[in-house]
């Protein structure tokens, strides 16, 4: 992939440009893209290249640039819209949105929602759809990426066919644009931004789905709504509920057997696909049927015959779901009527975990017991459902959009807060990297918790979305995703006068939360320590320290209005020198060091190290002399009774010198007269 | 003064003293006993003139006789006169009598004395005044020195100093206690 990021240049008329491309802002380009995103029309600027169309991104749905950065070049994967570029344009409440350019697809959708068309022959089926698009999962696999967004009308062709090319999957959060029916029962019952990474079995699953659609013409479980499809999938299982009654080719239909099981061990092998139906393996390809109960749950109404479907309708009625799991109703029915007992025993000792009843604790129990009913379930929290990975997505759909969920914020700091994530990963446990999630749950409430500047619920939002522009009010509509780009935001922002229209600092939370995320906890002690309010001197050098690191990473940019309002901010600091010398050196010396836009200039002014230590041993020393002179004076004092003995002694000694020289002198004056 | 220094005096240096208080005035007395046997005028002469020495000797209870002694060496300068005369003419009870209806030989021994007894009391205050006022230039030395120190660096260094001093007495405590 050739990475462009340049900055967005205007040229004459509506065009801007982008990556090299020249983007019309008025021309929209429908079908390219889901998930409510826009496309436009897209010309290289200069020379030759592909057409091209750009996506507009959205702030609260990160794209997956961590997937764009490691993509191969198009040249290794022909049947994929593989990004050209990416970069940021726009300005309002919003800010600039990053666009990322793909070269136009080779031909329409293959199906568009809702259509009905003629079904694909088995041939045209497995060798232009399903091949390639197993050898760009493949592709993408060896790298430990994955597509998700394979779906009909994500794939393109020419219309006298050929091979189909995967399109666009990485504007939004993974999976973000799968309908319900394309995605495994578990996966389709999270939030679209919960979804996290996923698996190649997800992919997997979406091909199989896909190759039905094409193969019976009509789109999957349409008239149904979400709930109603994932209902009837649990109920069924995927392959009965999607299937129905299509018939469909042998080849088709023994490779959708294994792609649509409900678990994800059954579905076939990339290698498998690449050479079906040769390469089929011998494997039992009937997935395991549903456990079913000799008598229906009822849940709020509702009869329920299998636990994965009580536990969708649960958490669908959270409060209900509370309820009906602390009845012993439950528990006689997993008994008796399910008669599984481990999983009986489980939510036994789940719900008996709970003596209490405590409110508070509630949805924790619910929660721990919908991953008990459910094992392929999603992490469930007051009714919103996740993959574990997808927290950090969540979070940016709840702190980052036009208008955040106050709510959804709420519930999803209790939910960390919980440990529901650590949670989840123990009733789990058979399944791989759960060790790292339990302990993902552990740092991310240890993070939340934490209350020093630079760490938070604001480090974990952008610890978990790397690209997210930094959110705080002093850059939000500057959409500075990188570091270089909010130090030139907050360079702006302090060029007004107050600086940032009355901002106490630069350094506000989500700054330094960014910062902290952005260095990968380099300078945590720093922006600590600037934050530390009842330390105003120390905080003020910390946070010149803070700009002067960032300044020396992005080669030395000079900052001046920046400079001066921290300069200002870190006048406090003058107060450590312990010198009146040295503070008025460093009085004088701040304004100019300031105006130089040179952070490293105003630290070594507020800090200088020769100079530091100079005035550090100097004031030890005046010190010393000082307690020396304290001392002495004391001693003095105490000594005046001495002085008076000592005055009597040889004022007694002196007298009697002087009456021997008298006596004497008389003897001698008397002899000689 | 002397009293002062006296009383501070430890008792068995006390007690030292006494014994050569009492052993001096016997020496004394015997001393002019033999001098009255041995030579009368002389003897009576000394009796009559050193009775300021005598009362000096006796009332001083100070171990190093620190006002008694001027008081004897004045003395016994100012009798020395009528010593020489008494013994150039004659030695004998007349002349004695002679000297002693002088007016002006006991007034002189007694003014010897005298004087010797307020030199005794006068010069330990001199030596104290410049004592003190030595003192007293090294205070203001000290002082002036502070004072400096706290221009240039402010109140911080007197606490500083305060902090160091504590810090110093502490260990010396510590010291002390572990010593112990």
């Amino acid at each position: 992939m050739r990475r462009r990021l340049e900055r967005e240049r205007c040229v004459a008329g509506r065009e801007v440009e982008i990556a090299g491309y020249l983007v019309d802002p008025g021309r929209a380009l429908p079908g390219l893209v889901g998930g409510g995103l826009t496309a436009f029309v897209a010309r290289p600027a200069r020379g030759d290249g592909p057409a091209a169309f750009a996506v507009r991104c959205r702030t609260h749905h990160p794209p997956r640039l961590r997937v764009i950065e490691r993509l191969p070049d198009a040249e290794a994967l022909p049947n994929l819209l593989v990004p050209l570029g990416q970069g940021l344009h726009g300005e309002g409440e919003e800010g600039p949105q990053r666009h990322i350019l793909y070269p136009l697809p080779p031909g329409p959708p293959m199906m568009v929602p809702g259509e009905r068309r003629a079904p694909l022959g088995e041939t045209d089926l497995i060798q232009n759809v399903a091949k390639p698009v197993a050898r760009v999962l493949g592709e993408l696999a060896e790298r430990g990426l994955l597509h998700r967004g394979i779906r009909p009308d994500n794939l393109f062709r020419p219309a006298a066919g050929g091979p189909v090319t995967l399109g666009e999957a990485f504007a939004l959060p993974p999976g973000f644009c799968q309908p319900a029916a394309f995605e495994p029962t578990g996966m389709a019952m999270c939030a679209p931004c919960g979804k996290g990474e996923g698996t190649l079995e997800d992919d997997l699953y979406a091909l199989g789905v896909t190759l039905l659609a094409l193969a019976t013409g009509h789109w999957p479980l349409a008239g149904l709504d979400d709930r109603a499809g994932i209902r009837l999938r649990l109920e069924r299982g995927s392959l009965a509920a999607l299937v129905g009654q299509a018939r469909l080719p042998a080849s088709v239909a023994t490779l959708l057997r294994g792609l649509l099981s409900d678990d994800p061990g059954f579905r076939p092998g990339l290698d498998e696909i690449a050479l079906w139906p040769g390469g089929a393996r011998a494997r039992p390809q009937t997935a395991r049927a549903v456990r079913k109960a000799t008598r229906p749950f009822d849940f709020a109404g509702e009869p329920v015959l299998d636990a994965r479907s009580l536990a969708f309708a649960m958490a669908g009625r959270w409060q209900e779901g509370i309820r009906a799991m602390r009845s012993p109703a439950l528990l006689a029915w997993l008994d008796r009527a399910l008669t599984d007992q481990p999983l009986t025993e489980r939510v036994r000792e789940i719900v008996d975990a709970d003596p209490l009843g405590g409110e508070s604790d509630g949805d924790v129990l619910l929660s721990r017991t919908l991953a008990a009913l459910d094992p392929q379930g999603p992490l469930w929290w007051r009714g919103i459902a996740l993959m574990p990975d997808g927290l950090g997505t969540m979070l940016a759909e709840a702190h980052a959009a036009p208008q955040p969920s106050a709510e959804r914020q709420r519930d999803l700091a209790d939910m960390i807060e919980a440990q529901a994530i650590s949670r989840y990963a123990t009733e789990h446990l058979d399944r791989p990297g759960m060790i790292e999630l339990d302990k993902m749950g552990r740092l991310a409430r240890a993070q939340a918790r934490a209350r020093v500047l630079g760490s938070g619920r604001e480090r974990l939002l952008y610890q978990l979305n790397p690209g997210l522009p930094c959110l705080s009010p002093l850059v939000r509509k500057a959409g500075a995703a990188t570091l270089p780009a909010l130090l030139a935001a907050l360079e702006a922002a302090a060029a007004g006068s107050p600086p940032a229209a009355g901002a106490p600092t630069p350094l506000d939370r989500h700054v330094a939360a960014f910062i902290g995320a952005g260095l990968d906890g380099a300078i945590d002690t720093l922006l600590a320590a600037a934050g530390d309010t009842g330390r105003p001197e120390e905080a003020g050098l910390a946070t010149v320290a803070v700009f002067a690191r960032l300044q020396r990473l992005q080669k030395g940019t000079k900052l001046p209005n920046l400079a001066r309002w921290v300069a200002a901010l870190a006048a406090p600091a003058v107060a450590t020198w312990h010198g009146k010398a040295a503070r008025a050196r460093v009085e004088k010396a701040l304004p100019e060091a300031a105006a130089s836009g040179d952070f490293a200039l105003l630290l070594e002014a507020l800090d200088g190290e020769a100079a530091r230590a100079e005035d550090r041993a100097g004031f030890a020393e005046a010190a010393a002399t000082f307690a020396r002179a304290a001392a002495a004076e004391f001693a003095l004092r105490a000594e005046a009774p001495l002085r008076q003995a000592e005055a009597a002694r040889i004022g007694g000694l002196a007298a009697q010198a002087v009456a021997l020289v008298l006596l004497g002198g008389t003897v001698l004056l008397l002899a000689g007269t | 003064m002397a009293k002062a220094a006296a009383k501070t005096a430890p008792a068995p240096a006390r007690q030292r003293s006494g014994r050569r208080a009492r052993w001096a005035f016997w020496a004394f007395g015997l001393g002019t006993g033999v001098a009255l046997g041995i030579a009368l005028p002389t003897g009576i002469l000394l009796l009559i003139g050193l009775l300021p020495a005598a009362a000096a000797f006796a009332s001083d209870d100070h171990p190093d006789k620190t006002t008694a002694r001027p008081v004897l060496c004045l003395n016994l300068a100012g009798l020395l006169p009528a010593l020489k005369t008494l013994w150039l003419g004659g030695h004998d009870m007349s002349a004695l009598a002679s000297l002693l209806g002088d007016p002006g030989t006991l007034v002189l021994a007694y003014g010897a004395a005298a004087f010797g007894f307020a030199l005794a009391r006068t010069i330990p205050y001199a030596v104290l005044l410049v004592l003190e006022m030595r003192a007293a230039t090294t205070l203001r030395l000290l002082a002036d020195r502070q004072a400096e120190l706290t221009e240039a660096w402010g109140e911080a260094v007197a606490q500083e100093a305060n902090r160091l001093v504590a810090r110093a007495a502490a260990a010396a405590v510590k010291k002390a206690g572990g010593g112990g």
